[in-house]
């Protein structure tokens, strides 16, 4: 069992944005949370990667309470996709894809050019975006810059938010084949896609 | 001609008539209905009332000339400029005070120690007449670059907390995790110091010059202290502004490395909806 979650919700000035949650993210499980926009979803995931402390209920990992020393350990084990991410807009899609790996902890993985091109083969983006500005490209390119750059960290949990929203429909099939296909990946996801929460193994409505 | 060394005293009748020119931008502000004519009465009546208080105070002083004295009259600017960058960067002054005062103090001595000790060589380092003025222009032009730098600073990583969130969580420490948002904060709050600087001479004249050359100083004792002027002041905005975010970043983030968002004055921000990440 990797995160288990009892009776949780996030409760701003005393009222819940949605009916307490329980269940277990195990290793190879594909879970989707499901639920109304605005219900809360992205808010589990800060709950987990210690960003939102406003919850109520229990939740561990690894057994452990989410205590700072825990919360640390999740940020090097998981691989976080928010619905969208406001970098700084003068940032080249290059500079996006690195910046993680200017992280002290994440150097030994930097990536080469190779395999950075490699993804960009796999995902049908074009090389010359690199040095476009990051604020420059579409809702769906960014949203598969997101997904590789996740990729190349190779975190064995991945949390994604929304990944398939802004993708055309053979590119929805491809990430789904690429993400929920893979059994050594644990991933916990927020999504409304059809397509995509039918390959999860289990469905959490909110 | 003025003989050097002497100035032609304003008298009062022609400082009032001065004050008649205010006609025109008040007529302008008005006009355009920007509804700054009020707050336009209250700045000037403001800045007049205080310089002349100053003018008292600062004849006082110099004629005194006490080292506790002097470090007292500075502690009171120190203190205001403190609560200006915490006001004017929309920040609460009870998480920033301390952090501010410390960086600010620590930036003073270092460059007026440098600068009047090593650079104009006085032998007594408070004289009233150098360490006064000097520190004045230095705590000026230090709260105007700590104001765009905090606010950038701090208002950023709230405004582009996802940003912020994804550094932490693909395995950034705080100090990787805000490394890019210093680098916008000092750009901005520098960019316009390194233009001024370039321009400097050419465009304007600077007050400090200004003033020596209408107080009777050869313009190239004038030029020599408005160069070290600059450099002092360029000097002591980088290392007061790194120091101040460098230390309060130790009050203002939680244990997670979260930015606490009630540090921050911005009504908005109190009330947003907290579920939109």
């Amino acid at each position: 069992m990797i995160f288990s979650l009892r009776d949780v919700t996030v409760a701003f000035d005393g009222k819940s944005l949605f009916s307490p949650v329980s269940f277990d993210l195990k290793e190879g499980d594909k879970i989707a949370v499901s639920g109304p926009s605005g219900k809360g979803k992205s808010s589990l995931f800060n709950v987990l990667l210690g960003f939102e402390r406003r919850y109520q209920g229990e939740v561990s990992f690894d057994g452990k309470p989410l205590l700072p020393a825990v919360v640390l350990d999740i940020r090097r084990a998981v691989g976080w996709l928010p619905q969208e991410i406001n970098v700084l807009s003068t940032q080249t899609v290059r500079e996006f894809i690195y910046m993680p790996f200017e992280y002290q902890v994440n150097k030994p993985k930097r990536p080469t050019l190779d395999r950075i091109e490699y993804w960009f083969d796999e995902l049908n983006l074009k090389p010359d975006i690199l040095d476009h500005p990051i604020g420059s490209v579409s809702g769906g390119e960014k949203q598969r810059i997101g997904i590789l750059t996740v990729m190349l960290l190779q975190r064995p949990v991945l949390f994604l938010d929304e990944p398939v929203a802004a993708l055309d429909a053979k590119m929805k099939k491809k990430v789904v084949d690429l993400l929920l296909g893979n059994t050594d990946i644990t991933i916990l996801s927020t999504s409304h896609d059809a397509v995509w929460n039918e390959h999860c193994n289990k469905i959490i409505t909110l | 001609m003025t003989p050097m060394g002497s100035t032609v005293d304003i008298s009062w009748t022609g400082l009032l008539i001065s004050e008649l020119l205010l006609v025109i931008p008040l007529f302008v502000l008005g006009y355009y209905r920007t509804r700054l004519v009020k707050s336009a009465i209250i700045s000037v009546l403001r800045m007049t009332v205080q310089l002349f208080l100053v003018g008292i105070y600062l004849g006082y002083i110099f004629k005194l000339n006490n080292s506790w004295v002097n470090m007292a009259w500075v502690l009171v600017m120190l203190v205001v400029t403190c609560q200006t960058i915490a006001r004017r960067g929309e920040l609460k002054l009870n998480y920033f005070l301390i952090p501010f005062v410390i960086s600010i103090v620590f930036t003073l001595i270092i460059i007026d120690t440098f600068f009047l000790g090593f650079t104009v060589r006085i032998g007594y380092l408070l004289d009233a007449r150098y360490f006064i003025p000097i520190t004045g222009m230095l705590l000026g032009n230090i709260m105007q670059s700590n104001v765009i730098a905090s606010n950038s600073f701090y208002h950023n990583i709230y405004k582009n907390r996802t940003a912020f969130r994804f550094a932490l969580a693909s395995g950034a420490t705080q100090h990787e995790a805000v490394f890019p948002f210093i680098g916008e904060a000092l750009k901005k709050a520098f960019n316009p110091t390194i233009a001024q600087m370039a321009t400097i001479g050419l465009v304007s004249l600077p007050g400090m010059m200004t003033g020596q050359i209408l107080g009777g100083n050869d313009p190239s004792v004038a030029i020599k202290y408005q160069i070290m002027m600059m450099l002092a002041v360029f000097t002591a905005n980088v290392i007061s502004v790194i120091l101040c975010i460098r230390l309060s970043g130790r009050f203002i983030f939680d244990s997670y490395g979260n930015l606490r968002e009630d540090i921050l004055r911005n009504e908005q921000i109190q009330k947003r909806t907290y579920w939109k990440v």
